[in-house]
This record gives C-alpha cells, structure tokens and sequence, in this order.
C-alpha cells in the first residue's frame, strides 16, 4: 500500500482547563479527499491549527511524507507543502485576480528588478489555466463570487506546490451550482495528487466528494469510514456518538394574523420591489444562492440599511422603521449571518449579550436607568436553561463558545427582549449537527409559540423541514413562492438557479 | 478562524495586576530612598491633589475611549474652561458660581459638538478632535488676547483650588465624586453596559437597537465636562487664568487611561484603572522630584511607560473575542 502524505499520531493538545485533542490520529494518502468531520469542539479546528504551525502540540507526532516534523509557525507549514484555505480566504479583495496568485508563484522580473507587470500576468494565466479557471483575472478579488474565490485562493494554494490542501468549511456560504463548480475543481486538484483534507458539517456535501472521512469525537479519532461504504445516517451516527438524525417531517403549524407585510421594498440593484406577508405562527422559508438579496432584504426589514423605497406594516399598521431601533420596538428581531461580526459583542459576557436589547427592562427603579444585576443574572441565567446554552455560566465571554452556543446567545438575546417577529440568516450556518437539531426546535418552538419567521438558508433541506412555505429570490427578486407539497428540496434549488421559468 | 494567540494565562496575571504592583513596588521604593519625606500623610495629600486636575480629566476621557474612540482635545479645552471661568467673573463682572456654571456648560457643549462631528460627518475622532483642538486654542487666544489673568479674581475662587475641608484639599472631595459618578455610570448603568457593547463590536451593537450616534455624543459631553471641570479646577489651584494652562497635561491624560486598560481587566478602558493610572503618573513625579531628578528625565520616562502601556493593552485589543 501506497504510504500516506499525512500522518498524525496520538496528538494531544491541552488547554487550561480543557482537553482539545486527547490522542486524534489522521492518515491522508496522495490523490485523495479526505473528509474530517466532528461537532463544533471535537477539536477539528485545533488538529488544523497545529497542523498550519498557528498552536504548538503537546503530545504526538505529524509525519509528512514519512518524514517526522514540527511546524513551527505558517511559513514553515507552506514551505513543507501544507496550504490552507481558511474560511476568510486571505486574498487581498482589492488587488485583481493575477496579482493574488503572484503573490504566490512569484512577480516576474525585469533585467532591471523592476516588476514586470505583463509577464507576471500571463504566468498567473498560465496557472490559473492549468487550473480552468476561466473568469477575468483583471478584476478585483473581492469583485469575484465568493465561489470564484474560493477557486482563486485555492488555485493559490496549488501554485505554491501544495502537497497536501486544507479546506476549512469551503461551501458555507455558497449555494447550488457554485458547489458544483468547486468540486468539479477539487477533482481537479485531486487528479494532480494532491491531497485534499475537507473540512465540513455537510455531510451530504462529504458524501458527494470524500473518499474516506475520518472522525473526531471528544479530541480523539474514532475511526476511519471508506465514505464510498457509508449512508449518511453512518456518518451523523459516528460524529454525534448516537443515532440523531434530524427529523424532516415538515411543520404543520397553524397560521394566524398578518404579523409582516413587505411591500415593494427596493434598495438599488440589490433588492428590487419585494412584496410578500407573514403570519404569527407562521414560519416563511427565504432561498436563494448567495448575492440573490436575501441577506439584503432582511437589513431593510429591519431598517439597518436605508430601503429607495417600499412599506413595511407590522401587525397590520404601517411601520415607520429609519433604524434597528424602531424595528426593535415593533417587536422585530434580527439573527445576522455574521455571528461574530455583527450578532455578538465577543468580548463581552453571555449574560451582557442576552440582555442587550432589553437591558432597559432589568432596571432597579423603574424611572431611574440603574440595572439590577440578580434580575440580569437570573434573565440570563432562565435563558441558557430554556435554550441549552452551553457555557460556564452567565458570566463566560461569549467569544470563547463554539459556533452553536454563540447562535444560541444571539437567539435568546432577541427572546429576552420578548419579539414577534423572527428574522433568521442562515441561523445553522457552521454549526455542528447536534446543535443545528436544537437550534431547529427553537425555531418551530418560536413558531408554534406565536412568533412569525422569516427563515434565510441555503441549506435546502433545512427550509424543506422547517418551513410552511418557501418563498425563492434570484436577483433581487422573489421569482417563486412553493407551499405545501410543492416544498421540495428539488423545486426550491431550481428556483434558486433560475432552472424553471417563474411564472 | 485561526488567530495567532498569546498563551494567556501568565501574562494576563501580569498585565491584570502588573501595573498595581508596580506602584505598589513605586511606593516602597520611594519610602525606602526617602523615609523622611515620602512616606508621611502631608505627601499623600499633595499626591492627591497633585493628581486630582488629571483625574477629572482623565476619567472623563476614558469614556470615550471605552467607546472606542479619542478626544484629543480635552486639554485644550480645559485650558479654554479655566480661561473662561476666571475671565466671565474677573472680568465679565458674572457672579462666581454662575461662571462656573457657564464653563462647565461650555466643556459639556463642546464635547457634544466633538461628538456630533464624529457621528454625523463620520470623521474618524483622532482628526475631528485634533481639529477642533486647533479651533479651541485660537478661541482661548482670542478671548484672553493671549495674556493670562490674574487680577479681579474672586478670593472665593482660589479657596476651591486651595482650600482644605478635613484636613484633605476640597478638590480631592470634587475630583473623588466625579469620579465614583463615571465609575457608577460605566458599571451600573444602561449607558455604560451600551458604551461597551459600542466599543466592543459597533455593528453588533447598532443591530440591538442601540442608537450609536446618541450614545458616542453623549459620552463625548461627558469628557468635554471632565475637561472642563479638570481646567477649572487647575485655574483654581494656580489662582489665576491662563490660555495654556492644561495644554501641556495630553500625554498624561492617555497615559492614565492606557494604563488603566492593563489594569484588572484585560484590554479595556475602565474608570477605576483610569484612576490607578493616574495614581502610577503622579506617585512616580512626585517620588523622582524628591530625588532631584531633572525634568527631562521625567518626559521621557513617561514617554516609555506610554509605549509599554499601549502596546500590553494593545495585544488585548486584538485578540480573538
């Protein structure tokens, strides 16, 4: 048998207080992709950091092509063919495409020293075609779509002799055909014999590409599947330790009064002239790939962005809504995509998040704005109950939890603050499997308690299961609206790729 | 995301409490080379009051700073409020505290256009309040016509900067009030749990319904007060107005706080570090004076300890939160 690239044996690693890796192992072969799976905490993410030299380990030892090493910081993981593809990317978003890469193969010269700005550009051709990728390297990084640069800053990995690549949670935010597009690439990069080690919560997505897939569980390795072998049902089995599938029996919830009505609302080319209801009890499926307005259309919802026009009537009256603010006050709450960079202060407490907006309503006098800080504690401490919020208590940092705890954190600030109306993006995006379950049934328990959801995902099975209806935007507009039976993974991925004509 | 983290435990013990033994460490030192006149109730009381100006100033600054922005214009304003509370009751013929008043009116209102400056024009507070530092000092110019005054003062006046009550400077009772105020308002109030969330993460914040705009204003009123109850008290103290009374006083104000956001808590600004800061500012000019040390000595002494506090609190600021 061929010997592995990539070896990891009994690595441990240990932080104050916590174990992360307590003996993982990992053997990835040339020409493979390998898929490494595990719950937010399992400690995928420290066996990466140890593995690209960012944390040092502890105990056991990473071999690279038989070759016992220790990498002792990024740099060095590069030079000994380690690339990383992290969800950030690190491209630089204003310099176009050829000079991303050059960055990496090298700027051609003149005999001068000076750059030589035509030659560096068709050497990056030169790459990026080997490579079939086939948009405009003249633009800006940040123009491209986040698909496209995705394949960019893989291709820069490649460029630079990879020998093994790491991809860290690739299709989290891109939808449909551009997964397709990715992993008609990955294939690629396979063929030239690198090895891929795929970092995923989307096992169907594993099922697709992996070849084998190794997990973790409580920092130790539990075993090695041939993915070829394997239902998915195995592999949820082996991440979360027993048989929890999420159950996909769609809601029948009754619905009630009109809590939204959204008329016309446009902001440039973004969102154009969007209508649609909700009703209390109601929980409305938003689908549609990423940059199709979805994200867009909940900020002017909920006044973070200014709408050209358009209304907005909650409980059946107009909604004056110039700011979070106002729509806060109608009773609207929003849960960002951006976790960390706009659901969250990181730095502060569970507790001091959960009670933001509704920090006026813990006072010790009721006319006087002094908190009362038991009746914080308790607030808080009601809600990490009600929602299993996983934590030391309600005094932990919240930058310090995994991805789930966090959206539970962003979750129960807006139940404190006693909303009605639930506008949810992507709310399970890169969390683990369990939690995804749990973060499900406080969604059907908002809905079933009264509150109207407005539900972001461009996880199509996610909406089938949890939505009444399914409403499809593509390009800033809604192009389809499906109830009932029509609710079909199948039908709202069509929409969403413009493969049926909307009527 | 990965992120290049120091490993915490150690250095946060050292950061936490590093600044508070150092003065503590200031304070032996000190004793030991001058037992007789160190360590006595007379020299804590000029510590103090010494450090009072500074302390009103820089607690009042330290809520903007939580917040996440800079106001490099409090001394000049202190400068401007000192000038104006001796000028309107010298000269101006207005009764005492009403000028006072009117000072401290003016501070407040000042801060509220700093604020309003940031806000609305969405200028970065480091350039608006550089600006209207500059506005200030010709203001101060023009008002004063560049000479000080030291005539027609109220006696009543130089009895607030100089009296005693107690035994202790009645300055040490406004500037201990002033402070435990901010200290109340940054800890156990919805404002100042808001400022955090603010200078924590702004866009986090806004999404929760908090009006960042009202909230950055206020906090600037809050240091443009500071500075002008720092810049009257000091006119009070010297017993006279002078357009550049306070001007000399910016390096200490940043130091005093920079060092309160290594103190106790990890990277953030808080009035009682703010304080503690001050206390490490004053306890060291007041030790090496006593030795005869030159003053030069002195200014680049602070100039280090400036460094070394930005850059601890610095590493804070930065990581993974």
């Amino acid at each position: 048998m061929e010997r592995p690239v990539l070896e990891v044996r009994g690595l441990t690693k240990h932080f104050p207080g916590q174990t992360a890796l307590d003996g993982a192992d990992l053997s990835v072969n040339r020409g493979e992709v390998h898929a490494l799976l595990g719950r937010n905490g399992a400690g995928k993410s420290t066996l990466i950091r140890i593995l690209a030299g960012v944390t040092p380990k502890d105990g056991g030892r990473v071999i690279l092509d038989g070759r016992e090493v220790t990498v002792r910081d990024p740099l060095h993981a590069r030079q000994m063919g380690l690339s990383f593809v992290h969800q950030e990317l690190n491209l630089f978003p204003s310099l176009p495409g050829y000079e991303n890469l050059a960055l990496d193969i090298g700027y051609s010269r003149t005999p001068l020293g000076l750059i030589d700005w035509c030659e560096t550009r068709r050497r990056a051709r030169r790459v990026a075609d080997r490579m079939d990728l086939e948009f405009d390297l003249d633009v800006p990084a940040g123009k491209l779509s986040i698909a496209e640069q995705w394949l960019l800053a893989i291709c820069r990995g490649i460029a630079a002799d990879a020998r093994v690549l790491i991809l860290d949670e690739p299709t989290c935010s891109i939808g449909g055909k551009e997964v397709a597009r990715l992993f008609a690439f990955i294939r690629r990069v396979k063929a030239e014999g690198v090895a891929v080690l795929y970092v995923s919560h989307r096992l169907n997505e594993v099922m697709e590409i992996a070849d084998r897939a190794t997990i973790i569980r409580d920092g130790r390795t539990v075993g090695t599947l041939a993915v070829a072998g394997s239902s998915e049902r195995d592999l949820v089995r082996a991440v979360v330790g027993r048989d929890r599938c999420a159950d996909t029996a769609t809601v029948t919830g009754e619905s009630g009064r009109e809590c939204l009505r959204v008329c016309d609302i446009t902001r440039g080319t973004a969102v154009r002239g969007v209508s649609f209801s909700l009703r209390y009890g109601e929980i409305v499926g938003l689908a549609g790939l990423v940059g199709s307005g979805r994200t867009e259309l909940l900020r002017l919802i909920f006044g973070a962005d200014k709408a050209d026009r358009g209304e907005v009537y909650v409980d059946g009256r107009p909604a004056v809504i110039r700011s979070p603010a106002n729509a806060i006050a109608e009773g609207l709450a929003l849960v960002p995509e951006e976790r960390r960079g706009q659901g969250l202060v990181t730095r502060m407490t569970v507790s001091a998040n959960i009670t933001l907006p509704s920090v006026a309503r813990l006072r010790r006098w009721p006319f006087l704005p002094f908190m009362d800080s038991a009746r914080e504690r308790e607030a808080s401490e009601r809600s990490i109950r009600d929602l299993s919020i996983k934590c030391a208590g309600p005094g932990q940092v919240t930058g310090h939890l995994s991805g789930g705890n966090q959206q539970k954190v962003v979750l129960a600030k807006w139940l404190s603050a006693d909303a009605r109306v639930f506008l949810l993006d992507e709310p399970t995006k890169g969390v683990d499997v369990a939690a995804k379950t749990e973060i499900h049934g406080i969604v059907r328990r908002l809905a079933s308690a009264g509150s109207g959801v407005l539900l972001v995902s461009s996880d199509a099975s996610e909406l089938v299961a949890l939505s009444h209806r399914v409403l499809v935007m593509r390009e800033g507009e809604i192009v389809a609206e499906l109830a009932g039976e029509a609710v079909t993974e199948r039908a709202i991925l069509d929409y969403c790729c413009g493969g049926r004509n909307s009527g | 995301m990965i992120r290049v983290t120091r490993s915490a435990p150690r250095e946060a013990a050292w950061a936490r409490y590093g600044t508070v033994a150092g003065l503590g460490v200031m304070c032996l030192v000190f004793s030991i080379l001058r037992p007789d006149n160190f360590p006595t109730f007379k020299n804590a009381v000029t510590i103090l009051r010494q450090g009072s100006v500074l302390t009103m100033m820089a607690t009042g600054t330290t809520m903007v700073m939580i917040l996440g922005d800079f106001d490099l214009s409090v001394c000049n304003l202190a400068s401007f409020a000192g000038m104006l509370a001796v000028g309107l009751s010298a000269r101006g013929g207005v009764p005492l505290a009403l000028s006072v008043i009117l000072a401290l009116s003016v501070g407040a209102a000042v801060g509220i256009v700093n604020g309003l400056i940031v806000s609305v024009l969405s200028l970065s507070s480091f350039i608006a309040t550089l600006a209207t530092s500059s506005v200030l000092v010709g203001i101060t110019f023009l008002y004063s016509r560049g000479t000080q005054i030291s005539t027609g003062i109220p006696p009543e006046f130089a009895m607030f900067g100089r009296g005693y009550f107690l035994g202790v400077p009645g300055l040490v009772f406004v500037m201990a009030a002033w402070s435990l105020g901010l200290w109340v308002v940054a800890t156990h109030t919805e404002f100042g749990r808001r400022l955090y969330a603010v200078g924590g993460n702004p866009e986090a914040a806004r999404l929760s319904g908090i009006r960042i705009g009202v909230h950055r204003t206020a906090a600037f009123a809050v240091s443009g007060l500071g500075a002008a109850l720092g810049g009257i008290s000091l006119a009070s103290m010297l017993g006279l107005g002078h357009p550049q009374a306070a001007d000399g006083l910016l390096l200490d104000v940043f130091t005093a706080a920079f060092l309160g956001a290594v103190t106790l808590r990890e990277g953030q600004f808080h009035v009682v570090g703010t304080v503690i800061g001050v206390l490490i500012m004053v306890v060291m000019l007041n030790g090496l004076t006593m030795m005869g040390a030159e003053f030069y000595l002195q200014n680049i002494i602070k100039g280090v300890i400036l460094i070394a506090a930005v850059a601890a609190s610095g590493v804070r600021a930065h990581r993974g939160g």
